[in-house]
């Protein structure tokens, strides 16, 4: 867990010895610089038939304060409690069909693995019609959410594409998770 | 509390209590909690057919900077780069299209300029959703903005499905949504 610093009122008369500065200066940039972000996308596919999916995640990119804990594969664990931005990307399999469905994502949070879209647990959402489609053009969801995460909240990404296909197209971190500490309320 | 404004320091000069507090305490308490904002329609809004609406935002969920929110109106309070950002929940229709933007007004409430908007057709509710909101379209915009105290955002949405249309609200939930955030001095 990141502490975040909590800079001192300095008083008249007294002297900034060097662990104050070093407690109030050096550590509150240090950690300033560094703030919770994790980073992570899955290596292989996985597919959605006409039904929301519980997307799990495989690999991390960067995790500065252990968001992706060991063993929840399909979650991010708020360490640090404050205002975080949550963002899931979904890179949907190219297909070339002149019917190319529809694409959902959403964004839960505290949710249980639940994957029933727009109940409360949901904090973003997107859809994007495929329509008519070749086997070039990218076929994506991205969400953004803003939600204040205590220490122990979740956020997990779920997925639909209405024609069957993989949330995966030729390069695997192009579907991602990641979440960023903003600040404290 | 204001941005600080750091001092250039000169040598001999005495570092005070109150130069410690204002240039080096009142930094990194500023980065930590900036003007973070966010709000939601969180019931049912009927929206025209074909013209742009005024989402009337419910209530602040987040709010680090006594930013007023008024018919759908939110005003700075501090100057700065702004990531602001929304999400439009619409209820389930086949036809048309469906928009949402963040509108730009002066202190006045005058409309000065539509930064960000997008748009897409209007589509199907995906399956197994919640039958007790079953949404047709949901879309987000985004942008960096620079604002001055009293500038005021709006969100807007649009559709054109032939009649009124629900922007959806289960009256609790956060489905359509705005927040910004500062993100830098302007």
């Amino acid at each position: 867990m990141v502490a975040v610093p909590s800079p001192r009122t300095w008083a008249s008369g007294e002297t900034p010895t060097d662990a104050l500065l070093n407690e109030n200066i050096r550590d509150s940039y240090r950690t300033l610089m560094r703030m919770p972000v994790a980073i992570v996308y899955r290596s292989s596919a996985q597919t959605s038939s006409n039904a929301f999916i519980l997307l799990t995640w495989t690999t991390t990119i960067f995790d500065s304060d252990g968001m992706k804990a060991a063993g929840t594969v399909n979650r991010l664990t708020a360490v640090t409690a404050g205002v975080y931005e949550v963002v899931l990307h979904v890179d949907w399999k190219l297909i070339n069909d002149s019917n190319g469905g529809v694409r959902w994502a959403g964004i839960m949070k505290n949710n249980s693995d639940g994957t029933t879209p727009h109940t409360s647990g949901e904090i973003g959402f997107d859809s994007n019609i495929v329509g008519s489609n070749d086997a070039v053009g990218p076929q994506t969801n991205h969400v953004v959410a803003q939600t204040f995460l205590s220490q122990g909240d979740y956020v997990q990404g779920i997925a639909c594409s209405s024609i069957a296909t993989d949330t995966f197209d030729g390069q695997a971190n192009r579907t991602f998770f990641q979440a960023r500490w903003l600040g404290t309320t | 509390m204001a941005i600080p404004s750091l001092r250039t320091w000169t040598r001999g000069e005495l570092a005070t209590a109150a130069m410690l507090n204002a240039n080096i305490r009142d930094v990194p308490n500023w980065l930590l909690r900036p003007p973070i904002f966010q709000s939601s329609r969180l019931n049912n809004q009927s929206i025209s057919n074909a013209s742009w609406s005024v989402v009337l935002l419910e209530g602040s969920f987040i709010n680090t900077d006594g930013m007023t929110l008024s018919s759908g109106v939110v005003t700075v309070v501090t100057r700065g780069i702004y990531d602001c950002r929304c999400q439009a929940f619409f209820q389930s229709h086949g036809t048309g299209v469906r928009g949402v933007s963040i509108d730009r007004l002066d202190v006045d409430g005058n409309f000065v300029e539509n930064p960000v908007r997008s748009g897409e057709l209007s589509s199907t509710s995906p399956p197994n959703e919640n039958t007790n909101v079953l949404t047709g379209t949901a879309l987000s915009c985004g942008k960096l903005i620079s604002l001055n105290p009293g500038e005021k955002l709006r969100m807007m949405v649009y559709q054109n499905s032939g009649g009124a249309l629900n922007l959806l609200g289960d009256g609790t939930h956060m489905f359509s949504w705005f927040a910004m955030r500062w993100v830098a001095e302007n």
